[in-house]
């Protein structure tokens, strides 16, 4: 199905806007992950294969983001693609398993697995930035990885309602592939 | 059969597929990947760029075959115009020559050897992890890799008075470094901030003029820390950090910010925090100065004998 293909992308280009763009949603220096909710939502109702897609071009967007490597030769930024696309791959597949016998409209689990499914984000991406990026304090993971796993978790709560809301044909399943 | 177990297998052959590609980029740190993300972006600028020099063409060959009549308006209106534009060029003059007066007297004086050029912030921190900023000018503006970026922003004090021990607040305008552009596109361009663990700024202390190395450390911490401080220079907290000029890339003299409680005296060099002026969650406006940088090899033979030469 074209439409539905079209929803998904254009859900994840809005997210991406809002995670980029918008400053709204800040609280303190912390700011919620909304593409890894997306990518939890998408996981939950669509299962492991959209899941892991939309966690995988999401995160590459977030990669493609984020340059900083100064080369001096022709001043070009080195982009960091996978730092982000890992885990929300990861998350997004691992979601499509989980959901399979959960109740979709709990929010107690909603908010129980957003928090959990964050801060595996949150330890995988101070793994990839401790192994590929340079330094890191365990510091970050209390300072960064917790508040916004917290954070993510309150906000996907609502965030789930409005994508629901937003996407009301989320519960049938589509045939893919 | 083989597309069978793929079929019944897509979700494990997708993810061994992505986090084959993330692995495989984060080794070869991505420099194809990256070149070829770069070129896409190019792409789509060309793209967008045709599209409008094609628009325009189509525009001006009906304007072409339009009534003399309408050429006739056309050219009265052009001439409205000029007359407004010029009027326009007094009246910018007048507010240029008032917008650095007023700048003079709140001590925010943007270096006047070089052009600058306001830009808006489209993008920012598009995680919690790293810290990168994009602004709407590139290369159309005249912006070019590795020219300074600073910003002024609105600081609230609260001093509370001696006499009946009443607050009073106050609003003061800072102006510091923010980083330095790493990548331009079209329309577009990255700045790289000095918290970024990638940032090597030159810089001295204000008040001893002792040079040091400033090195950003996000997303380990967010202060910047200033290394290979001479231990001869007494350093205080609140002490101001300003650029040396000599990375070539930076003009001399631009503020950046306040060493922090955290001082350090080791063996050899001293270190400190530094607490940056400007704070990078509230930035909306930025300014590029249009400084290119000074690469000019220094070509000065070797000492020796032969070196120096007598009168």
């Amino acid at each position: 199905m074209i439409i539905d293909k079209i929803v998904i992308a254009a859900a994840v280009i809005i997210s991406y806007f809002i995670q980029a763009s918008v400053e709204f949603f800040k609280l303190g220096e912390i700011k919620p992950d909304f593409l890894l909710i997306l990518t939890v939502f998408f996981g939950i109702f669509r299962g492991d294969f959209t899941g892991l897609w939309i966690g995988f071009f999401g995160g590459l967007l977030q990669d493609m983001n984020i340059g900083g490597l100064d080369v001096y030769e022709g001043g070009k930024a080195q982009y960091f693609l996978g730092i982000h696309a890992l885990p929300k791959t990861i998350i997004g597949y691992i979601t499509g398993k989980l959901a399979k016998g959960i109740n979709k409209d709990s929010n107690f689990i909603i908010f129980i697995i957003i928090l959990s499914l964050s801060l595996l984000k949150g330890f995988l991406i101070f793994f990839l930035v401790a192994i590929f990026h340079g330094n890191i304090a365990a510091k970050a993971l209390f300072t960064i990885a917790l508040p916004e796993a917290i954070y993510n978790a309150v906000i996907g709560i609502f965030w789930f309602r409005m994508l629901k809301w937003a996407i009301p044909h989320i519960d049938i399943e589509v045939k893919q592939f | 059969m083989f597309l069978d177990i793929i079929r019944r297998y897509k979700s494990e052959f997708s993810l061994i597929l992505t986090v084959a590609f993330c692995l495989i980029s984060m080794f070869s740190q991505a420099k194809v990947l990256s070149d070829a993300a770069k070129s896409g972006t190019r792409v789509l600028d060309f793209f967008t760029g045709t599209l409008t020099a094609i628009g325009s063409d189509i525009t001006s060959l009906v304007d072409s075959y339009r009534s003399y009549d309408a050429l006739k308006l056309e050219r009265d209106a052009l001439r409205y115009e000029i007359k407004e534009m010029k009027n326009l060029r007094l009246k910018i003059a007048q507010l240029d020559a008032e917008n650095s007066e007023l700048r003079n007297q709140l001590g925010l004086t943007l270096p006047e050897d070089y052009p600058y050029l306001q830009a808006e912030i489209i993008s920012q921190d598009p995680d919690n992890w790293f810290r990168t900023i994009i602004i709407n000018k590139g290369s159309e503006d005249g912006v070019e890799p590795h020219m300074p970026v600073i910003a002024i922003q609105a600081e609230k004090s609260t001093e509370t008075e001696e006499k009946n021990g009443s607050q009073i607040s106050n609003v003061k305008l800072v102006q510091g470094v923010i980083g330095k552009i790493v990548q331009v596109n079209k329309k577009s361009a990255r700045i790289l901030p000095i918290v970024d663990q990638y940032s090597r700024l030159g810089v001295k202390v204000k008040k001893t003029a002792y040079w040091a190395l400033l090195i950003g450390r996000n997303p380990y911490k967010e202060k910047p820390l200033l290394e290979y401080l001479s231990l001869s220079c007494l350093l205080r907290p609140g002490d101001e950090i300003v650029t040396s000029g000599g990375d070539g890339i930076f003009p001399k003299g631009l503020p950046i910010g306040l060493v922090d409680n955290f001082i350090e005296r080791g063996a050899n060099y001293q270190k400190a925090e530094i607490r940056p002026l400007i704070d990078m969650q509230r930035l909306d406006y930025v300014f590029v100065i249009q400084k290119k940088p000074e690469t000019e090899k220094l070509e000065f033979e070797p000492l020796g004998a032969d070196t120096i030469k007598s009168p």
